[in-house]
């Protein structure tokens, strides 16, 4: 919510800036968030979408970029510290079948772990599990588990290499 | 009383999709666009068809041709939210299409209308039935088969058959599907080392 948008924020009063600054939330599920969750401003607002029944959990600290897009049809967890890059989807439900345009696929759950760092433009699909101190790098599609502290990228994202050296999480920057 | 609210508020989309729309030559009938706005630059010939769905809610669509640039979107199909379709000579997209948040669509290399003249526009075809899932770009020249599912975030170049799933960048074709049978494979990311 910091003013960071020059002379188009300036012009607008206080109670603009800070509605336009959230995320639009959608649909009549849950949306718990920790402390200290930040959705950052940009040129596309963050949005949340839970379907009726569905749980969203965001943990403390999480920094959320512009241009997220969650979709929520039964759960979705996103641990404590973790950062989303820009135009990042997690999706836990497909919306289509394959070769089947008439029946509806089955969600599956999302779990993000602790200090996890999704570039900009992953995507997440259901029933992903990424563990604690994961590096996505950008443009990756996410799927199945993803084991703690590996650093992994491209479609579907596979290790990079398996540990994660300190200095790169200093240094890393969303996008 | 709330069928009649609703029904009026359909309408009064109808009208807001059509001004909105205004710039193509053609719209089909209960076509419309949900949610936010839409980017309408049209030098050359943009068609939509019936009960097309457009749906901006969270980024604006953007449909651009150049002159004399061909964009055609089929029946039924939907568009979500974020897509950008650039059309410098031919764009086709087929009926029953659905189109995933932020996909790019062009038919020249840079995405612009007046690229330089080494950037040759490819016509772009897009299949009947077909699936794009969310992030997906079609590069210039691209061909997709009818009901042909394109994972996330893929890149499409050169020609996908028809019904057959297809991911990576660039896209390879994954799985083959049975025309309009019942699957529950996981659409996205389809692969071998991670089966659903």
């Amino acid at each position: 919510m910091r003013s960071t948008q020059g002379l188009a924020a300036a012009r607008r009063p206080w109670w603009r800036h800070v509605r336009r600054s959230g995320p639009e939330l959608l649909g009549g599920g849950d949306v718990r968030l920790g402390l200290d969750v930040v959705f950052a401003r940009g040129p596309v607002r963050s949005h949340i979408e839970a379907f009726p029944g569905a749980i969203v959990e965001i943990g403390d600290r999480v920094h959320v970029a512009h241009g997220v897009a969650i979709s929520c049809a039964s759960k979705i967890t996103i641990g404590e510290d973790t950062r989303l890059g820009p135009f990042v989807s997690l999706l836990d439900s497909d919306f289509h079948v394959a070769g089947d345009g008439t029946s509806r696929p089955l969600p599956g759950p999302i779990v993000i772990g602790r200090n996890v760092r999704l570039g900009g433009r992953v995507v997440v699909l259901r029933n992903a599990e990424i563990g604690d101190d994961v590096v996505v790098e950008p443009g990756s599609v996410v799927r199945g588990v993803i084991s703690p502290g590996s650093r992994v990228r491209g479609i579907p994202a596979r290790p990079l290499r398996p540990s994660l050296a300190d200095a790169d999480v200093e240094g890393w920057v969303p996008g | 009383m709330l069928q009649l609210r609703h029904a009026l508020i359909q309408f009064a989309n109808l009208i807001r999709s059509r001004w909105i729309l205004r710039r193509c030559d053609r719209i089909g009938r209960l076509t419309r666009l949900t949610g936010g706005s839409a980017i309408v630059e049209n030098r050359g010939t943009i068609e939509i068809g019936h009960r097309s769905r457009l749906s901006a809610h969270f980024a604006p669509i953007e449909l651009r041709t150049g002159d004399g640039g061909r964009l055609s979107i089929g029946d039924r199909t939907f568009v979500n939210y974020g897509v950008s379709i650039q059309a410098a000579e031919s764009v086709v997209i087929g009926d029953d299409v659905d189109i995933g948040p932020y996909c790019v669509i062009s038919d020249t290399e840079a995405g612009g209308l007046d690229a330089p003249a080494a950037d040759e526009p490819r016509p772009v075809r897009i299949g009947n039935g077909a699936w794009l899932a969310t992030h997906v770009i079609v590069r210039p020249g691209a061909t997709i088969g009818e009901g042909t599912v394109v994972a996330a975030a893929s890149v499409v170049e050169g020609e996908l058959p028809s019904f057959v799933i297809a991911a990576g960048s660039p896209a390879t074709v994954k799985r083959h599907l049975a025309p309009n049978v019942a699957t529950t494979a996981s659409l996205a990311g389809v692969d071998e080392a991670h089966p659903t």
